[in-house]
């Protein structure tokens, strides 16, 4: 055997040897879990690096704009946020008065939550995850749930580390979560597709219409999505139901944590 | 070797700031125009550990390690038959 290739088929037996240590490491002493903690303790100051830029190129931007485009833009959200409180004001109405009958009722919904800041969206790995910049600091633990705008559930908690957390959207590839569907709150699991798509089989008989919203069980109704597409062929007993998040993943900049009473526990 | 380590750090930086294709997309680069490039193993590591969670492949939480891996050999396979790289 020439030296080369010699030399060759002993390096490839290093590098086979190293790796099934380490996949041991990972597999059998907890390695994966130490090293992740490590990793993202590291990593949490690089991504607030990012915003502190971003946020800096923000001010910056809005100072070389033009005062016209500011002032029309300025007039144009004015009137957009008139809309909205005047469409707001009758939803506030309804849910607070379905908040007090649950009181009267003897079930207390209020669930206490927490800000946080996302450091590094679903972009930036084929995972779909988020990380946001609330950990073990703020008392987060795996299993809780993340909500945007306060009424739209986003995801769970997966990994809690000392200054970040984790978090698996629904729409992660494969993740499935329990669902209500449309009016008739059909339940039914969808399961994620990735980059907030999401899809469900139904019966052919079954009911469902383009716009219907999708929700997660509870006496506090959370909104995940709507209907976008309904796929109903008819030599096929089951129809394809693909629904998208309400808001788009890729634009979330904060969201809220709810952290649940342990004492009750 | 400037240029190496130069490399490194951009696609260092591109794990955490830039979108995983982009990611690829520079490693896939890198492995080509560098000798021996083992450092991408350790970026699909670095990436594993800094944003793996959820079922995608039954949760398997090297989806990137094994994936560079797997770039790695068939792209170094493939330039061994390629005569533009046969002088490094």
């Amino acid at each position: 055997m020439p030296m080369r290739k010699k030399r060759n088929a002993q390096k490839i037996v290093v590098v086979l040897v190293v790796g099934a240590m380490i996949v041991g490491f990972f597999l059998f002493f907890g390695g994966y879990g130490l090293l992740s903690r490590a990793v993202n303790i590291i990593g949490v100051p690089v991504w607030k690096t990012e915003l502190f830029v971003q946020n800096a190129w923000g001010e910056f931007g809005g100072l070389i704009r033009s005062k016209k485009s500011l002032v029309d833009e300025n007039k144009k959200l004015k009137s957009d946020l008139t809309t909205l409180s005047m469409k707001l004001l009758d939803r506030n109405l309804f849910f607070e008065e379905n908040l007090h009958l649950k009181e009267v009722l003897g079930r207390s919904v209020l669930d206490r939550t927490i800000l946080a800041s996302v450091l590094s969206g679903p972009g930036s790995s084929v995972y779909d995850t988020f990380i946001i910049d609330v950990g073990e600091d703020f008392g987060i633990e795996k299993g809780d749930q993340v909500l945007y705008a306060g009424n739209i559930m986003i995801g769970t908690i997966s990994d809690v580390f000392p200054h970040s957390s984790r978090v698996v959207l629904f729409s992660s590839p494969g993740e499935l979560t329990d669902v209500l569907v449309g009016k008739e709150k059909i339940p039914t699991t969808a399961k994620g597709r990735g980059g907030g798509n999401y899809e469900i089989q139904f019966p052919h008989d079954v009911v469902v219409h383009e716009g219907d919203v999708v929700s997660l069980p509870g006496i506090m109704p959370r909104i995940i999505g709507s209907i976008e597409y309904v796929d109903a062929k008819t030599s096929d007993p089951f129809k394809q139901i693909l629904f998208r998040d309400i808001v788009n993943p890729h634009q979330i900049r904060d969201v809220e944590v709810i952290s649940h009473d342990r004492s009750k526990k | 070797m400037m240029r190496r380590i130069i490399a490194d750090c951009i696609i260092l930086l591109a794990v955490f700031y830039a979108p995983w294709w982009a990611t690829i997309l520079l490693v896939t680069c890198a492995v080509f125009l560098f000798r021996e490039y083992w450092e991408a193993l350790a970026v699909g590591l670095l990436t594993d550990l800094l944003y793996a969670g959820g079922p995608l492949l039954g949760g398997f939480k090297l989806v990137y390690t094994v994936g560079y891996l797997v770039l790695y050999f068939i792209l170094t396979s493939f330039k061994k038959r390629t005569r533009f790289y046969d002088a490094k």
